[in-house]
């Protein structure tokens, strides 16, 4: 690990990570109306060695997700990987306790869209903390591990920031993971090196170390 | 009177519940759907639509870049954006564009009282 955060930093980047998942955790359940729990969200620095080694350990052998892209004040690559029967089951749950729909809809159309409002709704809180401006990518649909390898891999030429958190909603068997990779790392770290500033102007705080 | 809705979405199933939520509120109501800006214009060229729901992220031209050429083609029509992208700025963005938003996953409520609005 080339860089260590500074305890001023990674507080910071901890909380606007909180309160991204809470929103992320928050549109989940309006689209499943049920409650919906979260981890505590896991932020750290890997190499890019690191980053494999650590998506190699995902706990499912089969799973499926989505990926969007974002650019802006800062960017990245944002993922919600589902094991497949979790996709299913999160799938069936929507159809049963969301709005109605008009036509029936395929189980991939649904999880594309629960991916985008999750990471989306993530990413914009946070976004907003930090006061700059995104954009995103529609969705990608992963069908299965060679699919989410090759689109991690695409990602990981340098050191990154990894962020991951878990959610489950117990009473409907499902469970999954988002992951959210900064890259570039620096822009990101700028921007919640502005927010501390901003927030504490005459702390002269210094946050991260090469 | 009859009054048409338009709903320019690339999620099916958004669309399908913005279409349903429509016709149990407004069974009246007529609704057309478009996955993307492009087919969109394709519709307005031809049809006059009272109401439009709009999302921002699409495959193509984004909903907040359609909005003008949405204003030609149907000047008089209610349109609102339904995004998860409902940052500080797009906000800003729609008030500047004089256009309603609402958050997505969208709740049958709050699209009720936009299409309300519209059938008045």
């Amino acid at each position: 690990m080339s860089i260590q955060l500074s305890p001023d930093m990674f507080d910071a980047i901890s909380e606007v990570f909180n309160i991204g998942v809470g929103h992320s955790a928050k549109s989940l359940r309006t689209m499943i109306q049920a409650p919906v729990s979260v981890s505590t969200p896991v932020v750290e620095i890997l190499s890019e060695t690191e980053s494999r080694s650590e998506f190699n350990i995902a706990p499912e052998k089969f799973m499926i997700g989505t990926c969007t892209s974002f650019e802006g004040g800062f960017g990245g690559d944002a993922m919600l990987l589902l094991p497949s029967y979790s996709a299913i089951n999160l799938s069936d749950a929507i159809v049963k306790f969301g709005p109605k729909t008009a036509t029936p809809v395929p189980t991939q159309d649904i999880i594309e869209e629960v991916g985008n409002v999750m990471i989306v709704a993530c990413f914009t809180k946070i976004a907003d903390i930090l006061g700059v401006r995104l954009s995103s990518t529609v969705p990608i649909y992963l069908a299965g591990m060679e699919d989410i390898r090759k689109r991690f891999r695409a990602q990981m030429a340098d050191d990154v920031i990894w962020f991951r958190f878990q959610f489950s909603v117990n009473q409907l068997q499902v469970s999954g993971y988002i992951y959210l990779l900064m890259d570039p790392m620096h822009t990101f770290l700028h921007a919640v090196q502005s927010l501390i500033d901003k927030t504490f102007p005459a702390s002269g705080s210094r946050s991260h170390d090469h | 009177m009859t009054r048409k809705l338009l709903i320019i979405e690339d999620s099916r199933l958004t669309r399908s519940m913005i279409h349903q939520m429509a016709v149990d509120e407004f069974p009246e109501l007529i609704v057309l759907e478009a996955p993307d800006a492009e087919s969109a214009s394709l519709i307005l060229a031809e049809q006059h639509v009272d109401l439009v729901t709009l999302d921002h992220n699409m495959p193509g031209l984004e909903g907040m870049g359609f909005v003008p050429q949405l204003k030609k083609l149907a000047p008089d029509a209610r349109v609102c954006m339904i995004t998860a992208n409902l940052q500080n700025e797009t906000v800003s963005d729609c008030r500047e564009l004089g256009i309603c938003y609402l958050p997505k996953p969208v709740e049958q409520e709050a699209l009720i009282d936009f299409l309300r609005s519209g059938m008045e």
